[in-house]
């Protein structure tokens, strides 16, 4: 089903009328998939997971044998059953997961577009069908914008084309009855818990876990006497705000008595104690968490940071030539919205200045930070980004790699480190340590997590659990793990915040519209025949250094250079790597690359006019900063991580010169036909697709034959490549082990020894080729016996008796 | 008028505001459906108690505070901008309160570096996306052109 999509999403000019045949026979497949499949839905409470798989399980059984048993047309009616006005609905949920499928073309579409991406999240948006799926998390963001229960209910079943399923109105009653109603505010060194809402109060309160936790400051009879006037209070806000509310006339004297009606009253209470919160201690916090986890009440943390005496501030701010962009201001604005900090992930593309909002969000919390990162190069640019965006001094900025191990020694600085280095627990060399040292010793205000969705959970919660930070901000290009470990990250940072699609972002001009195509290049028949015959670690390698492939990135890159692109051609293999980089003349980074070189290459592509092209192995996924590429060429890859594609896309979206018109970046993946690749290729693509890009396939480059200097033109040149492909180790099909975490041993094992293969005789294997065994003078007898004309009397009588 | 607010009072500000404007969201949420709203008429009528709240909120000890609502409240209304059709009149007079909302925070001489470039690219931007929403409309160019011009002839950088 998806890989009809996907060709026909590949085809170069696809026909209108073939395509909405497409579409709706894509339709039919959806139908016919519900039937067939019974799973439960996915549930991400821990607690009523089980109870609530089990009942829906047990209750498609009951359909089932419903249907079964009794064959009737209304039990049919009730699964399937379409109301009258269905073609004006343009929309279908999927009882089962969740999916919303969403006709694009209906009148009220753009209206329900706007509605489906507030409470669900977009899977799939062509031009045709859109697809949706409703999660917890895309709930929970429903509900941070004010939609109630019913609301979402009441709208979902006027778009829908059948009655909303019973077990869809129950995920939603459950997601959203409880979220966002109870807060952990850190104001003044001290933890509350706060929500809007007594009863949940006195809910939390009363739990047998939390209840034991709460700090009790006050008597019994101040608590009873604080309710009272809490509930005249309501009374009367709400009064004065309906009064308020009938005037048509907006005047400043009506202003101050609207802010009386809010905050005076209170004015007569400021000895009571606050009936909205109560406070824990610190030590709990972790407890309390895991408890509102698990009764479904999950916490919004927030850093109260205006009031933090404790900790001391930063000086830094903003330089006044910063331009923040809408979408930044609108992340920024879903953190420090009411004047906290809130912790959380944000996801916006490559390219769309997630280090600017980081940067941001430290200037505006104002006390110290931690930024970690993954790779000893990411934290030099960081470091580059806080000294250019900020005015802060660079004695205030500390770098803990393996090379740099310093600290600032003012009250409030920023320290930029790896998790690797933060969350090691191996042995730690004297400076190390003492780093180590500094970080626990002492409270962050903020810890910003770059590229949080590639580290491991484990590794995370160690980084939390070690560093005390008050308020952590997650940044993130994509939020897809092929392990589905999403729910770690909400839990340890936060929930999503934000997030940006690219193709909005790329329609304002925000970032690079990009051309994706995938190159498919024949296999020549030398390859293919000798890729039918090797095993599966041999056939990587001869796909990946396919000559027609290694001509098609040639061609590209002479025809993008002579266009003014800076070019990035990416390889996870590393032989193919070297071997095409060093054939075209070209500089390349690997995992083994040391980093002043890196460095240097890096600064050359970026300011020098002669280095138009680098090559880089998955060490440029995420860690390198390459602001001005604009060109990338992927000859081989990490199988079929979808995650891995759209970061390399990622490389190429900043957008450069977005003024101009008609101004486009280029995204190719050469393939080699009819081999494994072409599986992989198609899976890796899955994501963009789904974000709306479009990849066409070039089956022939033109030109590319009278290209000057083309490589691998002749037929013994192919050969002699072939000949080199065959003579390597299996390790050569080894893809790069990425970014060279500082660990000495590892280098070491970078180069094992070899065993080399090698016929040879039964005397070879009994040493006797050995030199030392070489014989020197054959005729050395016969000399000696020349030699000898006197003999011992013994042997002297037989020689005589011979001769007679 | 007092100078200063009490922790509870900074409390029941916060939920009041936070209450209104998410009352607002969910009606805008549901625009074009029952129990939405129809046009953006309806939305600024709702809004406007928001920013007369916080136009009244003193600044000597609450700047980041009032800075925050303000920035919230404007990205909020600036999105709904472009989700009804062109409604010039409302759209003005809403900016006229929201400039002398800006105007007042900017001349406290309390406004961080930081907060006062998250101010003014916002304002910069709700000049551009009136303007592209007005583009059809004859007029008021005269109009777009002045939106925001106190506040940001005052921001001296």
């Amino acid at each position: 089903m998806s890989l009809k999509r996907k060709n026909n999403a590949r085809e170069g000019t696809p026909d209108e009328d073939l395509e909405e045949y497409s579409d709706y026979s894509d339709v039919d497949n959806y139908g016919e998939e519900d039937d067939d499949s019974y799973k439960p839905a996915p549930r991400i409470r821990i607690n009523n997971n089980k109870t609530k798989a089990q009942t829906t399980t047990n209750s498609n059984e009951a359909r089932q044998s419903g249907i079964s048993a009794m064959f009737g047309q209304n039990d049919f009616s009730n699964l399937l059953g379409l109301k009258l006005d269905h073609t004006a609905r343009p929309l279908w949920i999927n009882p089962i997961d969740g999916r919303i499928i969403l006709e694009a073309f209906s009148p009220l579409a753009e209206q329900a577009i706007d509605f489906l991406v507030t409470i669900s999240e977009p899977v799939s948006r062509p031009a045709f069908i859109h697809e949706y799926r409703i999660t917890a998390y895309s709930l929970y963001a429903a509900v941070s914008v004010g939609l109630k229960t019913e609301d979402i209910i009441a709208v979902l079943d006027r778009l829908s084309k059948t009655p909303i399923p019973p077990s869809i109105v129950d995920f939603i009653r459950a997601c959203t009855v409880s979220y966002g109603k109870v807060k952990l505010v850190l104001k003044k060194n001290r933890y509350f818990i706060e929500s809007g809402d007594a009863s949940v109060l006195r809910l939390l309160l009363r739990d047998p876990v939390i209840g034991p936790l709460r700090i009790d400051y006050s008597t019994q009879s101040s608590k009873q006497k604080s309710s009272k006037p809490s509930n005249e209070d309501n009374v009367e806000d709400k009064k004065d705000i309906t009064n308020d509310s009938s005037k048509e006339t907006a005047e400043k004297s009506s202003s101050d008595e609207l802010f009386s009606a809010v905050v005076g009253l209170q004015e007569e209470e400021d000895d009571e104690d606050a009936v909205h919160l109560f406070e824990i201690k610190h030590s709990s916090v972790e407890t309390i968490k895991k408890r509102c986890a698990e009764i479904d009440y999950p916490l919004l943390e927030e850093y109260d940071f205006r009031n933090d005496n404790i900790n001391p501030d930063l000086p830094i701010d903003l330089k006044p030539s910063t331009q923040i962009r809408p979408y930044q201001e609108k992340s920024l604005s879903k953190m420090f919205g009411n004047g906290r900090a809130r912790s959380g992930i944000i996801v916006l593309p490559c390219g769309a200045g997630k280090t600017l909002v980081g940067i941001t969000a430290a200037c505006t919390i104002k006390k110290s930070v931690i930024v970690l990162c993954t790779s000893s190069v990411s934290v030099m640019q960081w470091r580059q980004q806080f000294l250019q965006w900020s005015n802060i001094k660079p004695d205030h900025i500390a770098v803990f790699t393996a090379d740099h191990k310093e600290r600032f020694h003012s009250e409030a600085g920023v320290v930029v480190s790896t998790y690797s280095m933060v969350a090691n627990t191996r042995n730690r060399s004297y400076d190390s340590q003492k780093m180590m040292d500094f970080l626990t010793g002492r409270e962050w205000g903020f810890i910003l997590l770059d590229e949080v969705h590639v580290v491991p959970a484990a590794m995370f919660r160690r980084v939390v659990t070690t560093i005390a930070a008050h308020t952590k901000l997650g940044l993130t290009a994509t939020l897809v793990r092929e392990d589905d470990k999403i729910d770690d990250l909400n839990f340890l940072i936060g929930p999503k915040m934000y997030e940006a699609n690219w193709m909005d972002l790329a329609q304002k001009g925000h970032i690079a519209k990009v051309q994706c195509a995938e190159v498919w290049c024949a296999m020549t028949t030398e390859f293919y025949n000798e890729y039918l015959r090797e095993n599966s670690r041999k056939r990587m390698l001869l796909y990946i250094m396919n000559p027609k492939k290694f001509q098609a990135c040639q061609f590209l890159i002479d025809y993008h250079e002579k266009r003014g692109d800076k070019i990035i051609v990416f390889s996870d293999n590393v032989y193919a790597l070297r071997a095409y980089a060093i054939k075209l003349g070209k500089y390349f980074i690997y995992g083994g690359t040391p980093q002043q070189e890196r460095m240097r290459i890096l600064e050359n592509f970026q300011y020098n006019e002669l280095v138009n092209t680098i090559f880089l192995s998955k060490v440029g996924d995420t860690s390198i900063d390459l602001p001005e590429a604009t060109c990338l060429i992927q000859i081989s890859s990490h199988y079929g991580s979808r995650r891995q594609e759209a970061q390399r896309l990622g490389r190429i979206l900043r957008a450069k010169r977005r003024n101009d018109e008609g101004f486009n970046a280029f995204f190719y993946s050469l393939v080699s036909k009819d081999t494994q690749e072409m599986y992989y290729s198609s899976k890796r693509q899955a994501f963009l697709i789904d974000q709306g890009y479009a990849f066409k396939v070039i089956t022939n480059l033109k030109g590319m034959e009278n290209l000057p200097n083309l490589a691998y033109a002749s037929k013994a040149e192919r050969l002699e490549l072939l000949q080199e492909v065959l003579l390597q180790n299996e390790e050569a099909a080894d893809l790069d082990d990425g970014e060279d975490t500082s660990f000495g041993s590892r280098s070491l094992s970078r180069a094992p020894a070899k065993a080399k293969r090698s016929s040879g005789s039964l005397s070879t294997l009994a040493g006797a080729d050995n030199m030392a065994y070489v014989e020197y003078n054959k005729s050395a007898n016969k000399q000696l016996k020349k030699d000898s004309k006197e003999h011992h009397a013994l042997f002297r009588k037989h020689l005589y008796t011979k001769r007679r | 008028m007092a100078l200063e607010l009490t922790e509870h009072q900074l409390n029941k500000l916060r939920d009041f505001l936070d209450e209104i404007l998410l009352d607002v969201s969910q009606k805008y949420q549901k625009k074009f459906h029952p129990g939405g709203y129809q046009k953006l008429e309806e939305l600024a009528f709702d809004l406007e108690p928001y920013f007369q709240v916080v136009s009244s909120i003193p600044l000597e000890k609450h700047t980041f505070l009032v800075t925050n609502f303000t920035l919230r409240g404007i990205d909020f209304f600036v999105d709904t901008i472009v989700g009804f059709p062109a409604s010039p009149e409302t759209t003005f007079k809403v900016f006229s309160l929201l400039d002398s909302l800006c105007l007042r925070l900017i001349q406290s001489g309390n406004l961080s570096t930081t907060d006062t470039i998250r101010l003014k690219s916002l304002m910069e931007n709700c000049r551009m996306v009136v303007i592209s929403k007005l583009s059809d409309v004859q007029g008021y160019e005269m109009d777009c052109a002045s939106i925001f011009e106190k506040s940001l002839n005052s921001i001296d950088f």
